[in-house]
């Protein structure tokens, strides 16, 4: 978790103490236990193209209650996560990566080239997902969320915005 | 405030602050349990089903890691040496560069995806790869692109295995190339 406020010092001291809430994340399978959230909002560089599936993302996780915002980085601000865009023959279509400083999301055009809109959209908020810190969902009984881990071409439905249990999740993180 | 409370205070201060600089900076690199950041990966098609691995793949074959080349952290890979011991699909003999999406960083930590662990040298694996546009191969994702192959037998079984999935119609839709 990106921080830089007092508040963070004092999450951090905790986390010291053996206390924090990241503890408790990562003995849950749900949560990666790190995210690209610094305070309450995430300060991207935007390098993508992909404006429509982005801005879609970003107001679909943006709208649920928690109040933790997507927002542009600025010259005041530190970038906590860049996106861009990057063409390869691979089976991947996008990466979230955490990293030291600001964390990583990259599309792949090669693949969103070809997407339907609607494609472009759900892979964008699965991987948006993971850096509100919402890990890949492996069990069948989860099917039914963005989190999913397996490809709609192989699951069958796909969802583009957070459902019942992705909102959980998200509510469990940042309430 | 007397002498011995403000030294007292100033050494907890300094204790507390050591602990939350410690607690930043492992919280910032979100590190796993087992000391490795995963690289969170959207596939496009599943990569548990051999036959659109294979039928997606341009080059498969059981290779030998001789060495790492590089490491590209901006690119999140490794560029590694692999000798290919026998071709599975393609043509490639000799020894070729493969990319892999997994790499230790300049601090030692590990970052690689959560379903295929980084290649180690001197290990043998059937591997599924694409061609780069510097003649290269990038290794697929997932892991059945990336299987350790250490005996004769099991080189043999994975080889009959993904000739056989090849021969499947898997009904993958694949992009053209746009380059």
């Amino acid at each position: 978790m990106k921080k830089s406020s007092i508040a963070v010092v004092a999450a951090a001291t905790a986390m010291f103490f053996g206390a924090s809430a990241g503890g408790a994340w990562a003995a849950d399978t749900h949560y990666l236990g790190t995210d690209s959230v610094d305070g309450r909002d995430i300060r991207y560089e935007d390098g993508t193209k992909w404006d429509d599936a982005r801005t879609w993302a970003e107001a679909r996780w943006e709208e649920l209650p928690e109040d933790v915002e997507l927002l542009k980085d600025t010259a005041l601000t530190n970038a906590d996560l860049q996106m861009s865009d990057y063409n390869e023959v691979t089976n991947t279509a996008a990466y979230w990566q955490p990293r030291v400083g600001a964390d990583t999301l990259k599309f792949n055009d090669y693949w969103y080239n070809g997407y339907s809109t609607a494609d472009r959209r759900n892979t964008t908020v699965h991987e948006f997902g993971h850096a509100f810190g919402i890990s890949d969902h492996y069990e069948d009984q989860y099917n039914n969320t963005v989190m999913d881990s397996c490809p709609s071409e192989a699951c069958g439905a796909a969802y583009d915005r957070p459902q019942t249990h992705d909102k959980a999740d998200f509510t469990h993180l940042w309430k | 405030m007397s002498k011995r409370i403000l030294v007292s205070t100033l050494i907890a201060a300094a204790v507390l602050g050591a602990g939350g600089a410690y607690a930043i900076t492992a919280n910032d690199r979100g590190q796993s349990a087992a000391g490795a950041e995963p690289i969170h990966m959207s596939y496009a098609f599943d990569p548990t089903d051999k036959a659109k691995m294979i039928d997606f793949a341009e080059e498969a074959f059981m290779g030998r890691v001789v060495g790492k080349v590089k490491t590209i952290e901006d690119d999140a890979s490794t560029l590694w040496t692999v000798e290919v011991i026998d071709t599975v699909k393609g043509a490639k003999t000799g020894k070729v560069q493969v990319k892999q999406q997994a790499y230790v960083d300049s601090d030692g930590l590990l970052h690689e995806s959560e379903d295929q662990p980084i290649l180690q040298t001197g290990k043998e694996y059937l591997l599924l790869t694409t061609k780069l546009n510097d003649g290269n191969l990038l290794l697929l994702g997932g892991s059945t692109a990336a299987v350790s192959a250490d005996t004769a037998t099991k080189k043999n079984a994975l080889k009959k295995e993904y000739q056989d999935a090849e021969k499947l119609d898997s009904g993958l839709k694949k992009p053209a190339r746009s380059n």
